[in-house]
């Protein structure tokens, strides 16, 4: 479901918390709405499914204006995902997941291979389907929130700091589940977060806002490369260099690199989509002896057989993108 | 015997009325419940959607809530009368707060994540309620409705006051029979009923809370059952002659039970009630008559026929000044002056001069100078009391405060003497050891209660002098003058015990005297 929302806008008591914000997502693309608190992004997320409903502006998700639909049926085909999970407390794990099918009047059977298929999916025990939510971690609380969200295969998703409540080692393992997860692949996602690295991450565009309008709306790089404004540039900068490893990635660095492999050093595999971050984290774990980069991009292969090279390569990147 | 098997004596033998009265407690207390639950958990529901009524709706029900008991059910008997009906619309008010309370709090309190959740994924605002709000919120409100219960079961046994039944006769009763195993017979059983209640309502709830489908039906059948029994056509119609009587009158030496032996034939519908509520009843047409003394204001007041005690049941109770002798040898014309009031107040004459002071709220000293100065005598005199010569003593009540203050203008108007008022001792005994200790000289007094209070005489004694008004006072002169006491001449009213009933409908039934109830 393609969505495009068209100058947004919200007022509490005079105030606007929303103003004149515009964008749209692409069927299957992830748009992150990032910005501190305050800044308007929870409020434009959930405008789309009209827990608020704007006071100007329209929205359209897969072609239909969204005040036109029934705000509770709309609900139904959109999977929403919050920061304090907000699973019901009283009944079982599969009757959680089971809520929107239930609404929807799926059948018995249908609905438990479905809540089967989801845990399995998001890596839970089918035992856990009978415990009341109370038993869970944390992580566990939240990949069955997931699971609820998607258990009538909506063909959009918003999430609303998802993983804001988790520690940091579970939520990079969550993040990176959730980017992996097939199920997700092929939807449509909103996602708001504060988080810069978490944005960077996971989202094809970044909307930045701040006081309630748009800043910049770009994909990762043209937010770090070519900041619009200097509230932007500032936002990024206390953590310009991490986020530039993210976004590079071995394909960006190509021509720094060689094509013949050099003797007496074995080389790490790496696909061409992986990040300077990753290459790097991974290259250092392992430096008991000589080891280089190989990696394939456009029918070629490509060696790195120095980690100087390799950041002067970056470096040299960042340079030219700047 | 020892207290403990002596109260299971008496339970034993009372078990029939234990019972009843505890069914009725049950009803009483069940019916108002049901109700409370069925509109406080609505009114409840209405404030969480409508957050502005929450707070003037929460107000008035907490404010219902501090309104005293008793004060509620006064308050309440202008508009329902006495009975069943009133008693459970007041415990009705009384169970709801805590459960509107409790149902809004417990709604409030869930989770606004969940809330929120629920919300995004598309329920509908009864679904949320049905499927999230109400079983997340159900502990809350179930506790509501369990302090509710016990709560009611306790304000229940007032409602025997206002002669709804209940476990409240046998406890009232007993208070004011000074009778222990009775009181304790009306508590335990009260006691018992609070447990029962909350332990099935506690039963209950967790019923619900592993099937709501199931434990929803449950509650509702409790709920609605007690519903039904309110509103079954109840057969017997009242026919007889209702009397409304307080608690001690029906069973103490002279009281109804007695009564009923001494006119054969008398069949009343009897209704125990708080003494202070009977005059409402009886102008309320509550009642068909009532038990009172025959010079009380309200007689007055309320235009009452004090009904002739033909057949002599009832003790004279005739006023006169109990002196000292001691006083008297000294001051000899005490005797003269107050002498001078014999046979001067019939019952009516008295009863107007209570009625004045309590229903017209003319300061006693008026009354009492009005009434001297009508008959007759001086009244200008009010001196300074420097050196009293005569003290005199009353009890606390109207007519006996009225009658010493009238002794005291008299004295000091038709003598030289001086005269200090201590009136208002808290109780008879008490008055009358400070008559015998010469800390008073004088103070109004009753014969009736002079031989059964005070000297304390026996049945025999008793039957012997019938209800002869010379005969009573003889009896008590004769015994009392070796004790240094000598009465005075009567004052002329007897205010003895008689029923009473609303002139118009005395005579529209055509009775006048007690024998005419028979049969009625």
């Amino acid at each position: 479901m393609e969505i495009v929302a068209e100058s947004l806008v919200k007022e509490y008591q005079g105030h606007r918390v929303v103003d004149q914000v515009s964008f749209s997502v692409p069927e299957g693309k992830t748009l992150v709405l990032l910005g501190t608190s305050g800044s308007g992004k929870t409020t434009c997320l959930r405008m789309l499914n009209r827990l608020v409903e704007p006071d100007g502006g329209r929205i359209w998700i897969g072609n239909e204006d969204v005040t036109q639909l029934n705000s509770v049926d709309l609900r139904r085909r959109i999977g929403y995902v919050i920061q304090q999970v907000g699973l019901f407390p009283h009944v079982t794990v599969a009757e959680n997941i089971e809520v929107v099918p239930r609404l929807l009047g799926w059948s018995r059977e249908k609905r438990r291979s479905r809540t089967m298929e989801l845990l399995k999916m998001l890596g839970l025990e089918p035992s856990m389907s009978d415990r009341k939510p109370a038993a869970l971690s944390g992580g566990q609380q939240q990949r069955v929130g997931i699971a609820r969200a998607l258990a009538a295969d909506p063909g959009l998703v918003l999430l609303d700091e998802p993983f804001g409540a988790l520690d940091p080692i579970t939520r990079r393992d969550i993040q990176q589940e959730f980017i992996q997860l097939p199920a997700l692949r092929s939807k449509t996602k909103v996602l708001v977060t504060h988080d810069v690295q978490e944005a960077f991450r996971m989202g094809d565009t970044i909307a930045l806002l701040d006081q309630g309008q748009l800043q910049q709306l770009g994909t990762p790089k043209e937010l770090l490369f070519q900041g619009r404004n200097q509230f932007v540039n500032q936002f990024f900068d206390f953590q310009r260099v991490p986020l530039q490893m993210e976004i590079l990635a071995l394909r960006d660095l190509v021509k720094d690199c060689d094509t013949q492999p050099k003797e007496g050093i074995t080389y790490l595999p790496f696909s061409s989509d992986d990040s300077v971050g990753q290459v790097l984290e991974k290259w250092s774990q392992t430096s008991d002896v000589p080891k280089g980069i190989r990696f394939a991009f456009q029918g070629n292969t490509f060696f790195i057989h120095q980690k100087e090279n390799f950041l002067i390569g970056f470096n040299r990147k960042v340079e030219e993108l700047a | 015997m020892s207290f403990l098997q002596d109260f299971w004596a008496f339970f034993a033998s009372n078990l029939d009325e234990v019972f009843s009265q505890a069914g009725e407690h049950l009803y009483l207390t069940l019916v108002s419940l049901a109700l409370a639950t069925f509109i406080g958990v609505g009114l409840g529901l209405l404030l969480t959607r409508n957050d502005r009524l929450a707070s003037p709706i929460l107000g008035t029900v907490n404010i219902i809530q501090t309104i005293p008991s008793l004060a509620l059910l006064g308050f309440l008997l202008p508009f329902l009368g006495i009975g069943e009906v009133p008693a459970i619309v007041a415990l009705f008010l009384y169970a709801l707060l805590p459960i509107v309370r409790n149902t809004y709090t417990g709604i409030q309190e869930v989770d606004p994540a969940v809330r929120d959740a629920a919300k995004g994924m598309g329920l509908s605002s009864n679904q949320r309620l049905v499927q999230v709000e109400l079983p997340l919120a159900l502990p809350v409100i179930f506790t509501g409705i369990r302090t509710s219960a016990v709560i009611n079961v306790g304000v229940a046994t007032l409602c025997a006051l206002i002669a709804a039944g209940g476990l409240g006769e046998f406890i009232f009763r007993g208070i004011a029979l000074n009778d222990s195993r009775m009181v304790l017979a009306g508590a335990l059983p009260a006691a018992i009923l609070a447990i029962l209640f909350d332990f099935v309502l506690g039963r209950l709830q967790r019923l619900i809370a592993k099937s709501f489908r199931l434990g929803a039906s449950v509650t509702l059948a409790v709920v609605v059952l007690p519903l039904i029994w309110l509103v079954w056509p109840q057969n017997g119609v009242k026919d007889r002659l209702v009397g409304g009587f307080p608690y001690e009158f029906i069973h103490r030496g002279d009281g109804y039970i007695g009564l009923q032996e001494h006119y054969q034939g008398l069949d009343l519908e009897v209704k125990e009630m708080e003494i202070g509520l009977m005059y409402q009843a009886l102008t309320e047409n509550n009642v068909d008559l009532i038990s009172g003394f025959s010079t009380d204001g309200p007689i007055i007041a309320y235009q009452l026929r004090a009904l002739e005690d033909d057949r002599g049941y009832f003790p004279p109770y005739h006023c006169a000044p109990l002196v000292r002798q001691a006083t008297l040898e000294r001051y000899s014309e005490i005797r003269e002056v107050l002498n001078m009031l014999e046979n001067r107040l019939s019952d009516t004459a008295m009863a107007r001069l209570n009625y004045l002071v309590d229903q017209e709220q003319i300061p006693m000293e008026q009354v009492a100078s009005d009434w001297l100065a009508n008959q007759g005598f001086a009244t200008g005199t009010n001196r300074e009391t420097v050196n009293p010569q005569i003290r005199i003593g009353s009890k606390n009540f109207t007519e006996s405060l009225l009658l010493g203050t009238l002794f005291g203008i008299m004295i000091e108007n038709e003598t030289s003497l001086d005269v200090d008022l201590k009136l208002g001792f808290g109780g008879t005994q008490l008055l009358y050891d400070a008559l015998l200790q010469g800390e008073i000289d004088l103070y109004p007094e009753y014969t009736g209660t002079g031989l059964l209070v005070l000297l304390k005489a026996d049945g025999t004694v008793r039957d012997s002098l019938g209800t002869g008004q010379e005969a009573t006072y003889r009896y008590v002169q004769d015994k009392m003058l070796p004790l240094g006491l000598e009465w005075l001449a009567p004052l002329g009213f007897n205010n003895t015990s008689t029923f009473l009933m609303k002139e118009e409908r005395a005579r529209e039934l055509g009775i006048e005297k007690i024998s005419d109830l028979v049969g009625r």
